[in-house]
């Protein structure tokens, strides 16, 4: 049982460059603030994904929780007690690093023992919790050998096994998979999910792979430069984003963004793209209705595959370039000096080709799209102000 | 083909001045070992080999006449708690130096390294004075104290620890050890080829120190270590040259045996196989 409250969790690094024959008025004083006003609840056994491009905050909110990093502001509270300021020891929460920091020089078995050791004095017992979490990661076998023995799947195993043989309340992971190939990844991520339904804990994961984020992921937080952009369920995260920062990131290939104006006329909103007058529906009309302006600055946001091509299509652009990947093919296409992608899935025509700098029409449903508003880039449904 | 012979003359040559240096640097050592065995007179001739290996005098002389036994007990022991002590320190600076985060950890670095392009020589009055005020003439402690700090060993370790991954000190402490722990049981077994080779290289040196042990040992003649005590052996109204290379031979000894115990940890001790690739 462990929930993670977080209440405006944040660092600040304070950046010194400091040269040894620098004079002191030389140094240059610059705090940077890694993560900012975290704030959020994670329920029992939940598995939380932190997701964001490099650099955004989400390593270092995980160690805070870890107790590897001190807290400068806000409360983190596990099981709702406060443990700002109790060792990562005391914390009973354990976390798989990115690059596994196996001991090398101790067998498979040594290592997953050395995590419990210190804690359980009865030999017995640390020999069975280890053989317990190897039978669950497959290990059993390699139980005497060395890391360098080992495949780079086994020694994320090992990593893992290290984590769930102290059966911590918490555990952290932190891009655990980002160094394994493409196919062993996708291997290990779905014995994630498996593992995940064996073990009695709370996870919180930190990749900067959607796909990870998706698949693994209860909630997803999306984040950048050390705030939180959007808390939500992969299918939340992905059909309604907060913004065009979460739109754009999530998807691939990503959203099209399109420049647009919405003007009031007759008793509606509309807005024009390439040429075309399209009429906006109620419940976007709805709430531009509010703003009581008659000329408002949007983006249209509309995800590839809700893009369909066909000769008849309401608006027409150069190809530019398809990219067949066998059961799709993503075609890259310009019009009025901007980038349309579309994605069309399962090519069953064959006869369907997409000629480079051939002409070609395509239609989308404004239903299937999104607006945001142009200067604060947040979705209109959120409202306007971004955080 | 051509290309063949070219490699195989280069080999001949390298090998043969390599042989050539190997031999240079050994001889003193083959020279001492042979004239140990020799008789005062034989000792004058021009000839390498002893007539007799049989002769043991020069041996027993040593040991009895120059109480080379009592020597070798204090230089034993002035080197292996003296260099055990320094190596403590320096792992702990090191340690400090290299995971810890603190307030002028780099000018303090270079305070220290700084301390290496100070000669030794010079501070030999400074250090007499220090250590005879502190009342440590002529005693094991006084001896050692000067070369219980080393720059140059914290520097060699604080690298190799440097090469040891950060995470793995995050590992540990999570999973309860402190740092001795973290020391003792990941530190010091990744890092055995660097902290035995500085080991044997300071036990050595403090083994073959001569000037300082002269100087604080001058007013006890049974604190003398063993390299003081052999130019003993050659006092200046009977000069006994092969007295003298039979004390050497045994004063290398212990020197010899610890190298060879501790051969073996110097092979190469790699991380492979902790991290990803």
């Amino acid at each position: 049982m462990a929930s993670i409250t977080m209440k405006n969790l944040t660092k600040i690094y304070e950046e010194r460059e400091v040269g040894f024959f620098k004079k002191k008025k030389e140094e240059k004083r610059k705090d940077v603030v890694a993560v900012k006003d975290f704030s959020m609840e994670i329920k029992d056994r939940e598995f939380v994904v932190l997701l964001g491009p490099s650099g955004c905050g989400k390593s270092t909110t995980l160690r805070m929780i870890a107790g590897l990093e001190e807290i400068d502001r806000g409360e983190l509270y596990i099981d709702d007690v406060l443990v700002n300021d109790t060792e990562s020891k005391d914390r009973d929460v354990a976390m798989v690093f990115q690059n596994y920091a196996l001991y090398p020089h101790m067998t498979v078995f040594d290592n997953m023992a050395f995590a419990i050791k210190k804690r359980l004095k009865d030999k017995a017992e640390v020999t069975r919790k280890v053989k317990e979490a190897a039978e669950i990661l497959g290990l059993s076998q390699y139980l005497d050998r060395r890391p360098r023995e080992l495949s780079g799947g086994q020694r994320q195993r090992v990593a893992i096994g290290r984590a769930i043989v102290r059966n911590p309340k918490v555990m952290l992971m932190d891009e655990p998979l980002s160094n394994l190939d493409a196919k062993l990844r996708n291997q290990m991520r779905s014995e994630l999910l498996k593992l995940r339904k064996r073990i009695d804990a709370t996870f919180v994961y930190v990749t900067h792979d959607q796909t990870e984020a998706m698949t693994l992921g209860d909630r997803v937080v999306v984040m950048k430069d050390g705030s939180i952009m959007q808390i939500g369920t992969p299918d939340e995260i992905y059909s309604n984003p907060r913004n065009i920062f979460v739109a754009t990131f999530i998807g691939n290939p990503e959203m099209n963004i399109f420049p647009v104006s919405a003007y009031r006329k007759d008793q509606g909103f509309f807005i024009s793209l390439f040429g075309k007058e399209l009429e906006l529906g109620k419940e976007y009309s709805d709430i531009l209705e509010k703003r009581n302006e008659s000329f408002i600055p949007l983006k249209l946001g509309i995800r590839p595959e809700y893009i369909t091509l066909e000769e008849q299509g309401l608006f027409s652009a150069e190809i530019t370039i398809a990219e067949y990947t066998g059961n799709s093919v993503c075609v890259h296409m310009v019009e009025d000096g901007v980038e349309i992608v579309a994605l069309e899935e399962e090519r069953r025509r064959v006869e369907k080709v997409y000629t480079p700098e051939s002409k070609i029409g395509f239609s989308f449903s404004l239903s299937d799209s999104l607006l945001f508003y142009s200067e604060s880039g947040m979705n209109i449904q959120f409202g306007e102000e971004n955080e | 083909m051509k290309r063949k012979k070219i490699d195989f003359i280069m080999d001949i040559i390298v090998t043969t001045v390599a042989l050539i240096l190997g031999f240079i640097i050994v001889f003193p050592l083959i020279y001492c070992f042979l004239s140990s065995f020799k008789t005062a007179s034989e000792f004058l001739e021009p000839k390498l080999f002893p007539s007799s290996f049989k002769y043991l005098e020069n041996f027993k002389n040593a040991l009895e006449r120059g109480n080379l036994v009592r020597y070798t007990l204090n230089s034993f022991i002035i080197a292996f708690f003296g260099s055990a002590t320094r190596m403590v320190l320096s792992i702990l600076a090191a340690y400090a130096f290299t995971f810890y985060n603190f307030k002028g950890k780099n000018f303090f670095f270079f305070m220290i390294l700084g301390t290496m392009m100070i000669p030794g020589d010079v501070l030999l009055v400074t250090n007499y004075l220090t250590v005879s005020k502190l009342h440590l003439l002529n005693t094991y402690l006084g001896v050692m104290v000067v070369s219980f700090v080393s720059a140059s060993q914290m520097f060699m370790l604080r690298q190799r620890f440097k090469s040891i991954p950060k995470d793995m000190r995050e590992a540990s402490s999570m999973d309860g050890y402190g740092d001795l722990w973290f020391i003792w049981k990941v530190l010091l077994p990744l890092s055995k080829p660097v902290v035995t080779t500085l080991f044997i290289q300071g036990f050595i040196n403090l083994w073959n120190a001569y000037l300082w042990p002269l100087i604080t040992t001058a007013s006890s003649p049974e604190m003398r270590t063993v390299m003081v005590g052999i130019t003993r052996l050659n006092s200046w109204e009977d000069e006994n040259y092969q007295l003298v290379m039979a004390g050497v031979c045994i004063s290398l000894i212990p020197s010899f045996i610890l190298f060879f115990i501790m051969r073996r940890n110097m092979k190469k001790g790699g991380l492979d196989g902790s991290l990803v690739g």
